[in-house]
Protein backbone atom coordinates (compact mmCIF):
# COMPACT_ATOMS: atom_id res chain seq x y z
CA UNK A 1 0.00 0.00 0.00
CA UNK A 2 1.35 3.43 -0.96
CA UNK A 3 0.75 7.04 -0.10
CA UNK A 4 1.73 9.63 -2.67
CA UNK A 5 2.26 12.96 -0.94
CA UNK A 6 2.92 16.00 -3.13
CA UNK A 7 4.32 13.87 -5.94
CA UNK A 8 6.47 11.60 -3.79
CA UNK A 9 5.39 8.01 -3.42
CA UNK A 10 5.92 6.32 -0.04
CA UNK A 11 5.35 2.70 0.93
CA UNK A 12 3.08 2.59 3.96
CA UNK A 13 2.64 -1.14 4.43
CA UNK A 14 3.23 -4.53 2.87
CA UNK A 15 0.08 -6.53 3.44
CA UNK A 16 0.05 -10.26 2.70
CA UNK A 17 -3.03 -12.46 2.74
CA UNK A 18 -3.16 -14.95 5.66
CA UNK A 19 0.03 -13.49 7.10
CA UNK A 20 -0.10 -9.73 7.63
CA UNK A 21 -3.61 -8.63 6.99
CA UNK A 22 -3.65 -5.57 9.20
CA UNK A 23 -1.22 -2.85 10.19
CA UNK A 24 -1.56 0.08 12.55
CA UNK A 25 -0.44 3.62 11.89
CA UNK A 26 -0.35 6.95 13.56
CA UNK A 27 0.16 9.14 10.52
CA UNK A 28 -1.17 12.63 10.00
CA UNK A 29 -1.93 14.08 6.58
CA UNK A 30 -3.02 17.57 5.75
CA UNK A 31 -5.83 17.76 3.24
CA UNK A 32 -4.03 20.42 1.18
CA UNK A 33 -0.97 18.18 0.82
CA UNK A 34 -2.37 16.42 -2.28
CA UNK A 35 -2.36 12.90 -0.83
CA UNK A 36 -3.30 9.82 -2.84
CA UNK A 37 -3.53 6.30 -1.48
CA UNK A 38 -2.96 3.40 -3.85
CA UNK A 39 -2.58 -0.36 -3.76
CA UNK A 40 -0.39 -2.69 -5.76
CA UNK A 41 -1.61 -6.27 -6.03
CA UNK A 42 -4.92 -8.09 -6.17
CA UNK A 43 -6.52 -7.29 -2.84
CA UNK A 44 -8.27 -4.16 -1.80
CA UNK A 45 -7.27 -2.31 1.35
CA UNK A 46 -9.61 -0.75 3.86
CA UNK A 47 -8.23 2.33 5.53
CA UNK A 48 -9.48 3.71 8.78
CA UNK A 49 -8.65 6.70 10.91
CA UNK A 50 -9.87 10.01 12.22
CA UNK A 51 -10.47 13.36 10.67
CA UNK A 52 -9.74 16.54 12.51
CA UNK A 53 -10.79 20.07 11.91
CA UNK A 54 -8.55 22.93 12.92
CA UNK A 55 -11.54 25.16 13.36
CA UNK A 56 -13.11 23.05 16.09
CA UNK A 57 -10.31 21.81 18.34
CA UNK A 58 -12.74 21.16 21.18
CA UNK A 59 -14.17 18.21 19.24
CA UNK A 60 -10.79 16.49 19.17
CA UNK A 61 -10.16 15.93 22.84
CA UNK A 62 -8.01 12.86 22.30
CA UNK A 63 -5.44 14.61 20.14
CA UNK A 64 -3.34 17.65 20.90
CA UNK A 65 -3.52 19.47 17.62
CA UNK A 66 -1.94 22.71 18.77
CA UNK A 67 1.30 21.81 17.01
CA UNK A 68 -0.57 20.87 13.85
CA UNK A 69 -2.46 24.13 13.98
CA UNK A 70 0.78 26.00 14.41
CA UNK A 71 2.35 24.06 11.51
CA UNK A 72 -0.61 24.83 9.29
CA UNK A 73 -0.37 28.52 10.14
CA UNK A 74 3.36 28.46 9.41
CA UNK A 75 2.73 26.85 6.03
CA UNK A 76 0.13 29.45 5.19
CA UNK A 77 2.49 32.24 6.28
CA UNK A 78 5.26 30.74 4.14
CA UNK A 79 2.92 30.66 1.14
CA UNK A 80 1.96 34.29 1.75
CA UNK A 81 5.62 35.34 1.98
CA UNK A 82 6.41 33.56 -1.26
CA UNK A 83 3.45 35.23 -2.95
CA UNK A 84 4.60 38.61 -1.64
CA UNK A 85 8.12 38.02 -2.93
CA UNK A 86 6.71 37.06 -6.33
CA UNK A 87 4.57 40.19 -6.35
CA UNK A 88 7.63 42.27 -5.46
CA UNK A 89 9.58 40.82 -8.38
CA UNK A 90 6.69 41.46 -10.74
CA UNK A 91 6.40 45.03 -9.44
CA UNK A 92 10.10 45.59 -10.04
CA UNK A 93 9.78 44.27 -13.58
CA UNK A 94 6.79 46.52 -14.16
CA UNK A 95 8.75 49.53 -12.90
CA UNK A 96 11.68 48.85 -15.21
CA UNK A 97 9.31 48.35 -18.13
CA UNK A 98 7.60 51.64 -17.28
CA UNK A 99 10.94 53.42 -17.16
CA UNK A 100 11.89 51.99 -20.53
CA UNK A 101 8.53 52.98 -21.97
CA UNK A 102 8.81 56.56 -20.70
CA UNK A 103 12.32 56.76 -22.13
CA UNK A 104 11.08 55.53 -25.47
CA UNK A 105 8.15 57.94 -25.35
CA UNK A 106 10.54 60.82 -24.69
CA UNK A 107 12.68 59.74 -27.57
CA UNK A 108 9.69 59.50 -29.88
CA UNK A 109 8.32 62.89 -28.74
CA UNK A 110 11.46 64.73 -30.05
CA UNK A 111 12.00 63.04 -33.38
CA UNK A 112 12.50 66.09 -35.63
CA UNK A 113 14.94 67.84 -33.35
CA UNK A 114 16.99 64.73 -32.96
CA UNK A 115 16.80 63.94 -36.64
CA UNK A 116 17.85 67.46 -37.52
CA UNK A 117 20.74 67.30 -35.12
CA UNK A 118 21.76 63.94 -36.45
CA UNK A 119 21.42 65.17 -40.02
CA UNK A 120 23.60 68.19 -39.32
CA UNK A 121 26.20 66.02 -37.66
CA UNK A 122 26.11 63.59 -40.54
CA UNK A 123 26.38 66.29 -43.17
CA UNK A 124 29.20 67.90 -41.29
CA UNK A 125 30.97 64.59 -41.11
CA UNK A 126 30.23 63.73 -44.73
CA UNK A 127 31.75 66.96 -46.02
CA UNK A 128 35.06 65.99 -47.47
CA UNK A 129 37.83 68.03 -45.92
CA UNK A 130 40.54 66.06 -47.55
CA UNK A 131 40.11 67.35 -51.12
CA UNK A 132 40.12 70.91 -49.82
CA UNK A 133 43.30 70.38 -47.86
CA UNK A 134 44.78 68.34 -50.65
CA UNK A 135 43.88 71.06 -53.02
CA UNK A 136 45.62 73.60 -50.84
CA UNK A 137 48.55 71.32 -50.41
CA UNK A 138 48.73 70.79 -54.14
CA UNK A 139 48.74 74.52 -54.65
CA UNK A 140 51.44 74.91 -52.04
CA UNK A 141 53.48 72.14 -53.60
CA UNK A 142 53.04 73.66 -57.03
CA UNK A 143 54.14 77.03 -55.75
CA UNK A 144 57.14 75.49 -54.06
CA UNK A 145 58.04 73.65 -57.27
CA UNK A 146 57.70 76.83 -59.27
CA UNK A 147 59.87 78.74 -56.82
CA UNK A 148 62.51 76.04 -56.86
CA UNK A 149 62.45 76.02 -60.67
CA UNK A 150 62.77 79.78 -60.75
CA UNK A 151 65.66 79.61 -58.33
CA UNK A 152 67.40 77.13 -60.57
CA UNK B 1 -14.62 11.74 13.86
CA UNK B 2 -14.06 8.46 12.06
CA UNK B 3 -12.68 8.40 8.55
CA UNK B 4 -12.64 5.41 6.22
CA UNK B 5 -11.78 4.64 2.62
CA UNK B 6 -11.46 1.56 0.46
CA UNK B 7 -8.51 1.49 -1.91
CA UNK B 8 -8.89 -0.97 -4.78
CA UNK B 9 -6.14 -2.09 -7.15
CA UNK B 10 -5.57 0.38 -9.96
CA UNK B 11 -8.04 2.76 -8.34
CA UNK B 12 -6.07 5.29 -6.29
CA UNK B 13 -8.01 7.27 -3.73
CA UNK B 14 -7.43 10.97 -3.27
CA UNK B 15 -7.62 12.19 0.28
CA UNK B 16 -9.46 15.34 -0.74
CA UNK B 17 -12.29 13.26 -2.19
CA UNK B 18 -12.81 11.30 1.01
CA UNK B 19 -12.41 13.84 3.79
CA UNK B 20 -13.75 17.33 4.27
CA UNK B 21 -11.64 18.24 7.29
CA UNK B 22 -8.21 19.85 7.58
CA UNK B 23 -6.19 16.93 8.94
CA UNK B 24 -6.47 13.19 8.60
CA UNK B 25 -5.01 10.72 11.05
CA UNK B 26 -4.48 7.34 9.43
CA UNK B 27 -4.76 4.54 11.97
CA UNK B 28 -5.31 1.22 10.27
CA UNK B 29 -4.97 -0.54 6.95
CA UNK B 30 -6.67 -3.88 6.60
CA UNK B 31 -6.36 -6.20 3.67
CA UNK B 32 -9.77 -7.10 2.40
CA UNK B 33 -10.81 -9.74 -0.06
CA UNK B 34 -13.81 -9.59 -2.25
CA UNK B 35 -16.54 -11.43 -0.37
CA UNK B 36 -14.68 -14.47 0.88
CA UNK B 37 -13.99 -13.52 4.44
CA UNK B 38 -16.04 -10.47 5.16
CA UNK B 39 -16.52 -9.79 8.83
CA UNK B 40 -19.91 -8.79 10.02
CA UNK B 41 -19.52 -5.93 12.42
CA UNK B 42 -22.58 -5.54 14.54
CA UNK B 43 -23.47 -4.26 17.95
CA UNK B 44 -25.31 -6.65 20.23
Amino acid sequence: MYAEVEGKKHILAHLVADRTEQVSFDLYFRIDQDVTFSVQGKGEVHLGGYKHSLLSPTNNNDVDISNLKLMNMMMKTKKMILELLEARVVLKMMKTTKMKMTKMMKMSSQPQRTKKALFSVKTAQSRPNLPKTNHNNNHKRANQNNQSNNNR
Amino acid sequence: MFWGAVVKPNEPVKLVDTADSDILRLSTAVLGTQGSNNIDLSIH
